[in-house]
């Protein structure tokens, strides 16, 4: 029972749906915001299998631009988990983002930025069956996200810190790092009246403490995984489709644990 | 006659230029893409008189062809461009309009 818990704590939650992406990377967040009060409707499909365990997520997000530099989101999730033969789906935990922009460079053909933003995951998963769709608890993520886009490449680094909660069971949930590095490439200048095609490879980088239970850390959690994620984003205008594949490249899991087989993203983007 | 048909020809090739229009180039920095510049293509859309827009990423240059009575204050567009996430770097006019006119 304890293991589906600390499972539900790493699958369930690593999902990174953020609203005004449809120029920033695909696994990581970007400082990209909306223009004031444009909204934008975001539809994702992610998949992940790790050992004996897979999950599928639709998450539908919406956000909205209060300022150029301000925006707001929020993201509802329908997740289904398989593991060791029991399956069980549902509402999965509902997040509230903001992001704000507090540092931009404009140039000819070129933009640099850096956001800072907070994402609130709160509990409203179902936990109590088997395997459970959550871990018990809510959530904080804080980070900061560099951009530098051009008319050919394009360049982001973030870093995340997640405070996780403590769940149902007592168990304290250790925190995780994110760090994340992206980079764009189109073979063309884009025209504004024609599909523009982003090539994108990231490096992520997920680290996370043991989890402890009575001040006693659990053997098997906690660790660090690598991921080079190559993905594409095709768009006309204020339309996106964007897809990846996250493909671990390293991994140092404590104890016994599965380790990442591949995560798949495929996103929907509309802009209005 | 040689005239005639010449005539004939400029008027009919001339589609792109629309009577009574006029075209506004605005130099801008920081678009990069087309899908981040739907921001200021809505903005612009929804100002009685515009009818239609570009952007040129490489030249940095906005184009809205509107009625030949529209003009914009440099205040105005300097916070239209703000507001949709850009900087506005200034303005000419131009007679005629090539942009794509939206039906």
């Amino acid at each position: 029972m304890l293991r589906k818990f600390l499972l539900a704590g790493v699958t369930a939650l690593v999902i990174n749906v953020v609203p005004a992406q449809a120029h920033g990377p695909i696994f990581s967040p970007g400082p990209e915001t909306l223009y004031k009060d444009g909204v934008e409707s975001h539809l994702e499909y992610h998949r992940s299998e790790k050992g004996d365990e897979t999950e599928n997520e639709l998450a539908w997000a919406i956000g909205y631009g209060i300022t150029e530099d301000w925006l707001i989101s929020a993201e509802l999730p329908y997740v289904r988990i398989k593991e060791d033969g029991n399956d069980n789906d549902g509402i999965g935990n509902i997040a509230l983002e903001t992001k704000y922009r507090f540092w931009r460079r404009d140039a000819l053909g070129k933009q640099d930025s850096v956001s800072g933003f907070a994402k609130a995951i709160l509990d409203t998963a179902k936990d109590t069956s088997d395997p459970a769709l959550s871990s018990g608890a809510n959530d904080l993520v804080l980070g900061l996200a560099y951009g530098q886009e051009s008319l050919i490449w394009q360049r982001w680094a973030s870093i995340r810190y997640r405070f996780n909660g403590d769940s149902d069971a007592g168990i304290e949930r250790g925190n995780r790092i994110f760090a994340d590095a992206a980079i764009g490439w189109r073979s063309e200048i884009p025209q504004y009246y024609k599909p523009d095609l982003l090539w994108m490879v990231e490096l992520n980088t997920e680290y996370t403490q043991r989890s402890e239970q009575n001040n006693i850390s659990l053997a098997d959690t906690g660790g660090t995984e690598i991921f080079l994620s190559p993905g594409m984003i095709w768009a006309y205008r204020n339309f996106a489709v964007k897809s990846g594949v996250q493909l671990p490249v390293y991994n140092n899991l404590n104890g016994n644990q599965s380790t990442s087989d591949y995560r798949a993203k495929f996103a929907l983007e509309m802009n209005f | 006659m040689h005239r005639l048909i010449l005539i004939i020809t400029l008027v009919v090739f001339s589609g792109s230029a629309y009577a009574g229009e006029k075209e506004h180039l605005m130099q801008v920095h920081g678009a990069v893409c087309p899908a981040c510049a739907y921001g200021l293509e809505k903005k612009f859309m929804n100002i009685d008189g515009v009818k239609g827009f570009d952007v040129d990423f490489e030249s940095g240059v906005v184009s809205v062809c509107t009625d030949e009575n529209i003009e914009f204050e440099e205040e105005e567009l300097v916070t239209l461009f703000k507001q949709s996430g850009y900087t506005y770097k200034g303005e000419e006019i131009r007679d005629t309009c090539t942009v794509p006119e939206k039906t």
